[in-house]
């Protein structure tokens, strides 16, 4: 039976008709460990970029049994190279020890939009687009939609895109890269439509303040989604391309960078 | 009726801008409803109009002490250096005996069990002097007394009922005492003493035998008052006898050309008060605040063992230690009502409750080190506590919103389930709260209506 104060106070506070339109739910209101306000931005370098690195590594040994999906960063020219999701998560676990995070698609537009780091010619991993729970990767799609949906969002619909600083990481023999996407507290699950497929080669200029493209006719940038099932990889390519199909998790190249933002001026 | 209540009103703010004018040099730093005020004194007048505990933290020589002294002398008609004179002053040595009551000597030594109240415990209104220089120990002996008035000593028992209480509190340093969280949440508010600014400190700086105070002093008749505080006679007497005192200097006070509040005026304006209503966004942003304080999907509820979790959202009781308790969200109802009395409003506005919330809580929360980092670093007017409470129990910032905000979003929500329950729509109103609720990921208000409706 209803508290009955309960439903005094209802009929004290009750409106005289019942609203005809359905009001859609607020999504909870959660918690952004990462500031959006002075923020330095820079790639993984020198005596740091070194420390970080060591760390980096001495954790693959210690946690991931040495999967080398994730043995693909090197310091090389006094900087870390190379990117894919699955090393970039990792990093980011020792980022936060220092303070720091591995830049996400906002704060990769920012950092364009302030000039403040020059990304030419290289690229760098931001996020994961979860388009639906088939191929490609399969396995780790399905995992990651039920999660997702355990949180109260759907997959199948609009893709979704998670940021990868906020994700963990956990060894998953099953999984054919040996590891898997577990969300925490700190995942950020955003709705996407922008990274449909139908618009795949549409331009841009700016991102909004997810830092997801704002299209506009005879915008310089371009994004590329032609995929819509799956998982895929969400960086950036140079500074003109958004890249939201790439399926290949776990390659790597030597132009990739990993752009670390900390609060405040430090390096 | 609207002319007496704007009389009273005017009594009111009257003293209030004597005291503010002439007594207690400030600058304002607290708007309500377009009115603007110094925080310490207006909540020091609302706790002398509904009778509550103030806490006033401050530097050394910051006028902590002074407002306290000016407010009790001014609104209960006492002789400020009788005012003066019974006031407790914490170290580190009270004890239960020079704070409370002792035993009485002479009759002991004839085999006879009596009790010597001490004079802090016989008067009214009360000021206790740097409350936390008292050791941790020693601060539960005033636990009951803070709270209901009344005071135990041996076998026997003094209540004065509910009755304006002052303690001033320095800043931390050695040789001060952290209060302890029950002892906090018996205070109904806290404010800072501030500094008053450059021109307020030069007149200060020029009265310096206090001859500002002679006013409200009188020599003669606080002799008086100690003497019937010492006289042993049964304290519903005392009382009588002191009650005459304060009408005597009342007299005196008037004859000067100095208003008073009398008994009877003080009787109406609490009823009066009582009386105020909550309009219905005050009193469902007030709920919103009850329920983000008070409640935790992962926990069943907030409690002081569990560790706060954002697991579930970062709602305020991710924010802090500990949970919400009657008592603070009685000191709300209490001051936001008084404080809608004071500004002659029909209502309790939202503006009144959020205005006066974070005054009620930010000596009680306990904010996590994440919470205290995201504001340590902020421009700000105010203690890093109540900079906290004021910001999270507002819009907040966008790292963290803050309950005002959370309202806004969700109160169209949640009246579409009051609007089902109050029509007997029980089943459409729990599965529209179910939904908002979002698996314990929605505010907290939803999961509370859904146990109301579930009837758990």
């Amino acid at each position: 039976m209803p508290n009955p104060r309960f439903l005094k106070t209802a009929e004290r506070w009750m409106n005289k008709n019942i609203p005809e339109e359905r009001v859609q739910s607020v999504s909870p209101v959660q918690q952004n460990q990462f500031s959006e306000n002075n923020v330095s931005y820079n790639f993984l370098e020198g005596s740091f970029g070194r420390q970080v690195l060591e760390e980096y590594n001495q954790l693959i040994q210690r946690e991931y049994q040495n999967v080398s999906t994730l043995q693909k960063l090197s310091f090389v020219d006094d900087v870390v190279k190379e990117s894919n999701p699955f090393a970039f998560v990792l990093l980011n676990k020792v980022l936060q020890n220092h303070g720091r995070w591995v830049a996400r698609p906002i704060d990769l537009e920012k950092a364009l939009e302030k000039g403040v780091i020059n990304l030419r010619e290289t690229y760098g991993d931001s996020g994961l687009v979860l388009r639906g729970k088939n191929d490609p990767n399969e396995y780790l799609a399905q995992n990651l939609a039920t999660q997702v949906e355990s949180k109260g969002y759907n997959v199948g619909e609009d893709p979704v895109m998670i940021p990868l600083a906020g994700l963990d990481l956990v060894y998953d023999s099953s999984s054919p890269h040996n590891l898997n996407f577990r969300l925490t507290d700190s995942s950020e699950i955003i709705y996407a439509s922008q990274l449909n497929k139908s618009n795949h080669g549409k331009k841009f200029n700016h991102g909004d303040d997810q830092g997801l493209p704002i299209f506009e006719e005879g915008g310089s940038r371009t994004l590329y989604s032609s995929v819509d099932g799956g998982l895929c990889r969400l960086y950036r390519y140079g500074v003109l391309g958004l890249v939201a199909r790439g399926d290949g998790l776990a390659s790597s190249i030597v132009h990739g960078r990993v752009v670390v933002c900390a609060e405040g001026t430090r390096p | 009726m609207p002319k007496t209540k704007l009389k009273l009103q005017d009594k009111v703010k009257g003293l209030y801008d004597k005291i503010g004018s002439e007594f207690y040099l400030c600058r304002d730093d607290f708007e309500a409803s377009g009115e603007r005020y110094n925080s310490a004194l207006l909540m020091g007048t609302l706790t002398e109009l509904n009778r509550g505990n103030m806490l006033l933290f401050g530097e050394y020589g910051g006028g902590k002490t002074t407002s306290a002294e000016y407010l009790q002398s001014v609104f209960n008609g006492l002789p400020l250096d009788l005012i003066k004179r019974v006031a407790i002053r914490g170290n580190p040595q009270l004890t239960e005996e020079k704070m409370v009551g002792r035993p009485h000597y002479g009759k002991m030594h004839q085999g006879e069990e009596d009790v010597v109240w001490q004079h802090f415990v016989q008067i009214g209104p009360k000021i206790f002097d740097e409350f936390n220089r008292m050791p941790e120990s020693n601060q539960a002996v005033v636990l009951n007394g803070v709270d209901r008035g009344e005071w135990n000593y041996l076998n026997d028992f003094i209540s004065t009922g509910a009755q304006p209480f002052f303690a001033t509190c320095n800043y931390a340093d050695r040789g001060n005492n952290a209060l302890i969280p029950p002892i906090l949440d018996r205070f109904d508010v806290a404010v800072e003493s501030r500094f008053p600014g450059v021109a307020n400190v030069l007149h200060i700086a020029q009265d310096y035998h206090n001859d500002k105070d002679k006013i409200l002093s009188d020599p003669e008749l606080t002799r008086k008052a100690l003497a019937v505080l010492n006289s042993g006679k049964p304290q519903a007497e005392v009382q009588k006898e002191l009650e005459e005192i304060v009408q005597k200097h009342e007299e005196g006070l008037i004859a000067k050309d100095f208003s008073v509040l009398s008994r009877e005026d003080k009787e109406r304006i609490e009823q009066e008060i009582r009386a105020v209503p909550f309009d219905k966004d005050a009193e469902q942003y007030f709920a919103f605040l009850v329920a983000e304080m008070n409640t935790s999907p992962k926990y069943g509820q907030k409690r002081s063992i569990d560790p706060p979790t954002t697991e579930n959202g970062l709602y305020l009781q991710a924010s802090f230690v500990g949970a919400g308790s009657r008592r603070e969200e009685k000191s709300i109802v209490r001051y936001a009502k008084s404080l809608a009395w004071l500004q002659n409003q029909d209502e309790v506005n939202l503006d009144h409750v959020s205005q006066v919330a974070p005054y009620v809580l930010w000596h009680r929360m306990r904010w996590t080190p994440e919470t205290q980092n995201a504001f340590k670093d902020n421009d700000r007017n105010d203690p890093l506590d109540l900079h906290i409470t004021k910001n999270l129990l507002g819009d907040g910032t966008n790292e963290m919103p803050g309950v005002k905000k959370r309202f806004g979003e969700s109160q169209e929500n949640y009246q579409r389930v009051i609007d089902l329950a109050g029509h007997g729509k029980m089943n459409e109103a729990l599965r529209e709260a179910k939904e908002y609720s979002a698996e314990g990921r929605g505010h907290p208000i939803f999961q509370d209506a859904v146990k109301d409706l579930e009837g758990a």
